[in-house]
């Protein structure tokens, strides 16, 4: 066993120790390594956004490049802080609804493309020459998907009506396992990031383990 | 009794799952692992690349996944530079920046790769997602910078890879937590301009991710800590994936147990 001298994973280790010290009960401990977290996050972002964007845009850009047309998109995202003097706070609204307006028309125009290719997948031939298995796959796969359709058709009472109620309990079945599935996959994830802790106490800190 | 089974201090089921996870991860028991299908196909895929071929890589995770992530990421890196590929890395993460510079250091020392020649980290920009975009029309534009702060123009991978480009690149695989990350990879590189490409994401995203492996818009899928542990095996490089896939196992088959048990003290406390 080789404890390690490095201040850094010493302070990596007790902040470890810190954060995982909430299992038991909230503690002064927990709330210092948190606040900690939350304030090198921020100041990590601030510092990120300076170098890798701001600082290149005006010495490389706007000074050696003599790109001065870059000033007036900085001075309109700079109305936005119009918002802190009420007499001047409209100003503000239009960076806001440059944003707003940017931004839903870059998602419209890129989103439905995947989910095209997703519909053009659910149709699969049900019969598979030469694999009973892949047939079986895709019978099931299309009963689970019309159930499933079914289960979130909410104009019918389906009690009532059994064109949609049947399908609508399988699809009620399928989401179940679905959700299953998706438990399955946080709990694997989230023992995923403990054994990354452990392999960092008992080999990095105590050296207990290469 | 059975009502007992159900109120059992959770403190006490945080330290019995401490104790069995910690216990592998000691003294390994070498359990075995088979690879998944879909590990194989980004094996396959990566490795049909011809030597030259750039391979993009999205670094779109933090600390909090790089148990699970990083193995994936060092995986990739190591079969790239076996191949002679080039690599770029680009983070919309910002603590993927420095992970992904670290890993690409590492494997550059040891097959003996230059960084700006071999391989180039773009690092992290703001905006990322719309970045990512405008990385499709022109790298030199919308980066300007790399992970030092170094001008675009004036590295000599970039003179060669001038946008995120089929012309350009050959294959692009993406890291992800979550958002941003696949989908935006989807939505911009592969429907828009059709560059194939792969995903490794953390077990909580794999059920969601997996329609679009069988839809053939991922050219198959890293799984969590176990596809990384597949891949690393894949690459000859067994490492922290391999060596905690003991403690997943054991983990599960606890938490089995425990659910088993409180069902029983369920259903036994109902009867009474």
């Amino acid at each position: 066993m080789h404890i390690s001298s490095d201040y850094g994973v010493w302070l990596g280790a007790i902040l470890t120790f810190f954060i995982l010290s909430y299992l038991y009960k909230e503690n002064p401990f927990f709330r210092f390594a948190e606040h900690l977290f939350v304030g090198v996050a921020t100041g990590f972002g601030m510092t990120g956004d300076w170098d890798q964007y701001l600082k290149p845009a005006i010495t490389k850009d706007i000074i050696k490049d003599g790109k001065f047309w870059e000033i007036l998109p900085i001075l309109f995202g700079l109305l936005i802080y119009f918002q802190f003097f009420p007499k001047l706070s409209w100003l503000a609204r239009f960076p806001m609804s440059w944003w707003v307006g940017y931004g839903s028309g870059y998602v419209l125009a890129f989103s439905p493309a995947p989910f095209i290719t997703q519909i053009n997948n659910s149709f699969q031939r049900f019969a598979v020459d030469g694999s009973p298995g892949q047939t079986i796959n895709n019978i099931i796969f299309w009963v689970m998907l019309m159930g499933t359709l079914c289960y979130f058709v909410f104009t019918v009472n389906r009690e009532k009506n059994k064109v949609f109620g049947y399908p609508a309990w399988i699809g009620r079945w399928a989401i179940m396992i679905g959700l299953g599935a998706a438990f399955g996959g946080t709990v694997m994830a989230r023992i995923s990031l403990f054994i990354g802790r452990l392999q960092f106490l008992l080999g990095n800190w105590l050296g207990a383990v290469k | 009794m059975w009502e007992k089974l159900q109120n059992i201090d959770r403190r006490w089921i945080y330290l019995l799952m401490a104790i069995v996870i910690m216990i592998p991860i000691l003294k390994p028991m070498g359990l075995p692992i088979k690879t998944s299908e879909e590990t194989q196909t980004v094996y396959d895929a990566i490795g049909a690349l011809k030597s030259g071929d750039v391979l993009w890589i999205g670094g779109d995770y933090g600390p909090s996944s790089a148990p699970e992530l990083s193995p994936m990421a060092v995986g990739l890196v190591t079969q790239a530079f076996k191949k002679n590929l080039k690599v770029v890395v680009y983070c919309m993460w910002q603590d993927g920046a420095q992970l992904m510079q670290t890993i690409l250091e590492d494997a550059g020392k040891k097959y003996n790769k230059t960084e700006g020649t071999d391989w180039v980290n773009l690092g992290w920009k703001p905006e990322s997602v719309i970045v990512l975009r405008n990385l499709t029309d022109n790298i030199a534009n919308a980066a300007k910078t790399d992970f030092h702060g170094k001008a675009i123009d004036s590295i000599p991978l970039m003179q060669q890879v001038k946008a995120l480009d089929p012309k350009y690149v050959a294959f692009a695989f993406d890291l992800s937590t979550g958002s941003p990350g696949t989908s935006d990879y989807l939505k911009y590189i592969y429907e828009a301009k059709k560059i194939p490409i792969s995903v490794g994401v953390t077990a909580v995203s794999a059920p969601g991710a997996m329609p679009y492996v069988r839809a053939g818009q991922y050219k198959g899928i890293l799984n969590g800590m176990r596809g990384a542990a597949e891949y690393e095996l894949l690459n000859k490089i067994p490492g922290p994936a391999v060596k905690g896939m003991d403690a997943q196992s054991l983990g599960h088959f606890m938490i089995l147990i425990l659910v088993i048990l409180g069902n029983i003290g369920y259903l036994m406390s109902r009867k009474g």
